[in-house]
């Protein structure tokens, strides 16, 4: 080995054993962690330094075995057969939980007869005590052939002894198979040796892969194989063998068994109040977000407001000066705001998943959703939608059935992420007062708000029900799912994933905001000729209007007269059928990146010209449509184009992951185009209706 | 008659006998349900929604139609 090559080693491990979390721990990074399996989707690298050595550590999904039945497993699979591979791990740390043991050491037997060096991480040695579960590390070495060290992932314990063991040189030897009867073995072998391949059990996988090569399928068919019947009694095999030590290894003192999950299940799955308590559980998020973080909110709005002003009359006049405090400052101001509110439900949605409730709710909603061409595992992408569609689309890798997928990921996008939370808020406060209530103890805006979320998830579930007879039905739709103990979140976890969320949020967002800030602030204080002699001609126009009323005609003129003013012109018939000026026209393309821009574009191509500060809000409000001389934002308008926002894809994040998840121009091009036009006519016929 | 595991009530407990062969018998296999474990089903979910079982320590949920493949006594 080479010094600059680093050692690279791989965790390995059936789902939601905390691989993540061990990752995190010797890597010094954040990634996400949650108590549900399928948490990581993907190959992660981290990098670490043992003695003067570099050391590459790759976080892998979990995985049942090593015949893999969905797109994550897929690719654990892949990477762990490759042996060619330039970035094949030169070490395997396989993890198992002192609680599972049984079962995690199965796939255990399966990679060991790859003939990969491995070391074995008995983790949550934490729980294992309290639980009354011993486990004799040194006889269990003996009877695998390889190291084996106890770790808590969560506390840090054995993760140094762990590295060690890791370092150490060792080799590994193909051992007598123990997943197939002795009579099948020779045909194995004769075709092992005729594929050239390295070891026999590599034989056994590739011939009962679902993928198969024609040669393959043509030794199958001359020996009369039953492959299916191999995999099943590998299997089963291997049960036998683990048995045969596992007696030797594991004591479990009954008596400290804890119960609690059981008993809390007998509640949260309860056949009604299950259900009833789930409901709950959204209700409560959604009302949280907005009791809470209306005190935050007011300080950021404050502080922003300060710094306008601050900033407009500590800088010099001029052009550069405008720009900041009429361009950036609003367009930053109007999505910082928000942070808030997306912390909240980041929050929120993090004690749910590290708390294991996540699982109950596949098997809560598994019925259901099989009613709409989905299966209970959709639910997890789906909530994970709330938040954002980009992560909540590759979340749906873990959904076995290719159709079940297919319409979750075209669906998800419907769902109200966090980036629509500041369009609707401010547009929702321009139709409700602030003071409003609903039976007099619920804000009626965040009734409405929730209304909103309500609407997203019903059109989901009307496509997804489209979208099932439109699609031929694939065979092998099934749910098979280990369901975890309920744990108490661990608040480094939680608070990781809402800091990194929140922190992609501020970073994506701003650079698209300043960005357009000052594209849009340009474009808005230039122009042709008629806005060049915008003065001569108010004045011409209107020769007797006081001095304060005729700067204001100046500014509207100017500003419809500028370049963006213009664009905004040759735009305008196509949205004013649903009832948007040119104004908000700018406003929906400048946002078609990204939705959060909306309330920044709004602010910048209000706030130019105008000369006291005002927040969004204000200023929306008093803003008076040219052509009906009727507020801008009336009801039938403000509701055409929440319910835009509600069902258009205005993310270029969403089209890009579909486009990776689905590999297909195809579907991309039709997620993008039905909700496009289930926005455009849904506005429309909202605002004729309503005007 | 032979009795499915989807046919038991809540609460109930039982061995596997054997599964009958199906797509996802190895898929069972794997997760530990294999004949002569024993298990005990701790909910079923209303509308023939899916079935939880606890077996040999671990949690799982399955659907109907894959218990009906576990013939159980
Ligand atoms: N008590 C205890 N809990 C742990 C320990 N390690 C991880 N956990 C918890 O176990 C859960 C799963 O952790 P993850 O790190 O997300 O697991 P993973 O193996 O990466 O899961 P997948 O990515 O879904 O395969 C989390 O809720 C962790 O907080 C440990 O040593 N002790
Ligand atoms: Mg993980």
């Amino acid at each position: 080995m080479s010094s600059n090559t680093p050692f690279k080693i791989a965790l390995v491990g059936n789902p939601n054993l905390g691989k993540t979390t061990l990752f995190n721990r010797l890597c010094g990074l954040n990634q996400r962690t949650g108590n549900y399996p399928g948490v990581t989707i993907d190959k992660k690298k981290g990098f670490l330094k043992s003695g003067d050595k570099n050391v590459e550590v790759i976080d892998l999904p979990g995985i049942n075995s090593l015949f893999p039945s969905s797109k994550d497993e897929e690719l654990v699979v892949d990477y762990l057969l490759n042996t060619e591979n330039a970035e094949y791990p030169n070490k395997i740390v396989l993890i198992v939980s002192a609680l599972n043991l049984k079962r995690n050491l199965y796939l255990f037997e399966q990679i060991r007869d790859i003939n990969i060096p491995i070391v074995l991480a008995i983790n949550m040695a934490d729980l294992a005590e309290k639980r009354g579960v011993f486990i004799a590390e040194k006889a269990l070495e003996k009877e695998l052939g390889v190291p084996v060290v106890k770790i808590s992932a969560k506390k840090g314990t054995g993760v140094d002894a762990l590295i060690g063991r890791c370092m150490e040189t060792s080799v590994i030897e193909e051992r007598a198979p123990s997943y197939i009867e002795e009579e099948e073995l020779a045909v194995l072998e004769k075709y092992s040796a005729k594929e050239g391949l390295a070891n026999n059990y590599i034989g056994l996988l590739k011939l009962t892969t679902a993928a198969k090569s024609e040669a393959t399928q043509e030794f199958i068919t001359e020996n009369n194989l039953n492959v299916r019947k191999w995999k099943t009694n590998a299997s089963i095999l291997r049960y036998k063998r683990i048995n045969s030590y596992l007696d030797k290894v594991l004591t479990v003192d009954k008596s400290k068994a804890s119960d609690f999950t059981t008993k809390l299940d007998r509640v949260l799955l309860h056949p009604v109040f299950g259900y009833v308590i789930f409901i709950g559980v959204l209700l409560v998020i959604f009302q949280a977000i907005f009791w809470l973080a209306d005190f935050p909110m007011g300080w950021i709005e404050t502080a922003f407001e300060w710094l306008q002003s601050a900033a407009s009359a500590g800088l010099p006049e001029g052009y550069f000066s405008r720009l900041i405090t009429e361009g950036l400052i609003p367009g930053i101001g109007g999505v910082v705001i928000f942070v808030p509110q997306i912390t909240i439900l980041l929050f929120l949605f993090s004690l749910l998943e590290e708390s294991g409730y996540m699982s109950r709710i596949v098997y809560l909603t598994d019925r259901l959703m099989q009613g709409f061409g989905m299966s209970g595992k959709s639910i997890v992408p789906m909530i994970s939608g709330l938040a954002c569609a980009v992560p909540a689309i590759m979340a749906a890798r873990t959904i076995e059935n290719s159709r079940e997928r297919l319409i979750t990921i075209l669906v998800t996008p419907l769902l109200t992420c966090a980036a629509r939370i500041p369009v609707y808020v401010v547009v929702i406060a321009l139709i409700i007062p602030d003071d409003a209530t609903v039976f007099g103890i619920f804000n009626a805006q965040g009734i409405s708000l929730m209304g909103l979320y309500l609407l997203g998830v019903v059109m989901t579930f009307i496509v997804a029900f489209v979208l099932k007879y439109l699609l031929k039905p694939s065979y092998k739709s099934y749910l098979l799912m280990e369901v975890p103990e309920y744990l108490l979140p661990g608040m480094k976890n939680v608070l990781i994933r809402v800091w990194t969320n929140v922190k992609s949020f501020i970073w994506n967002a701003g650079k698209i905001i300043v960005a357009t800030a000052v594209i849009l602030f340009v474009l808005v204080t230039n122009g042709g000729d008629d806005f060049k002699n915008t003065e001569q001609y108010i004045t011409a126009q209107y020769p007797t209007v006081a001095a304060d009323e005729k700067n204001d005609l100046i500014a509207s003129y100017q500003t419809e007269n500028s370049y963006l003013g213009m664009l905004g012109k040759t735009i305008e018939p196509a949205i004013e059928p649903l009832g948007y000026d040119w104004k908000i026209g700018i406003a929906l393309i400048s946002s078609l990146a990204a939705r959060e821009v909306f309330v920044g574009t709004i602010s910048v191509i209000y706030a130019v010209g105008s000369e006291e500060e005002m927040n969004v809000r204000d200023r929306l409000k008093a803003e008076v449509n040219p052509h009906t001389g009727m507020p801008a934002f009336g009801l039938a308008t403000s509701i055409s184009l929440l319910l835009f926002y509600a069902f258009s894809l205005q993310c270029m994040s969403t089209v890009a992951v579909t486009y990776k998840e689905t590999k297909s121009v195809k579907w991309t091009a039709i997620q993008f185009g039905y909700m496009t036009v289930l926005a455009y006519f849904s506005a429309l016929i909202a605002y004729q209706l309503l005007k | 008659m032979e009795l499915r595991l989807c046919d038991l009530k809540v609460e109930k407990k039982g061995i596997v006998r054997y599964i009958q062969e199906n797509p996802v018998s190895s898929k069972l296999a794997e997760f530990g349900i294999l004949p002569g474990t024993t298990f005990s089903i701790l909910n079923k979910a209303p509308f023939h929604g899916p079935i939880f079982i606890l077996i040999e320590n671990n949690r799982i949920a399955l659907r109907r139609k894959e218990a009906a493949f576990i013939i159980v006594e």
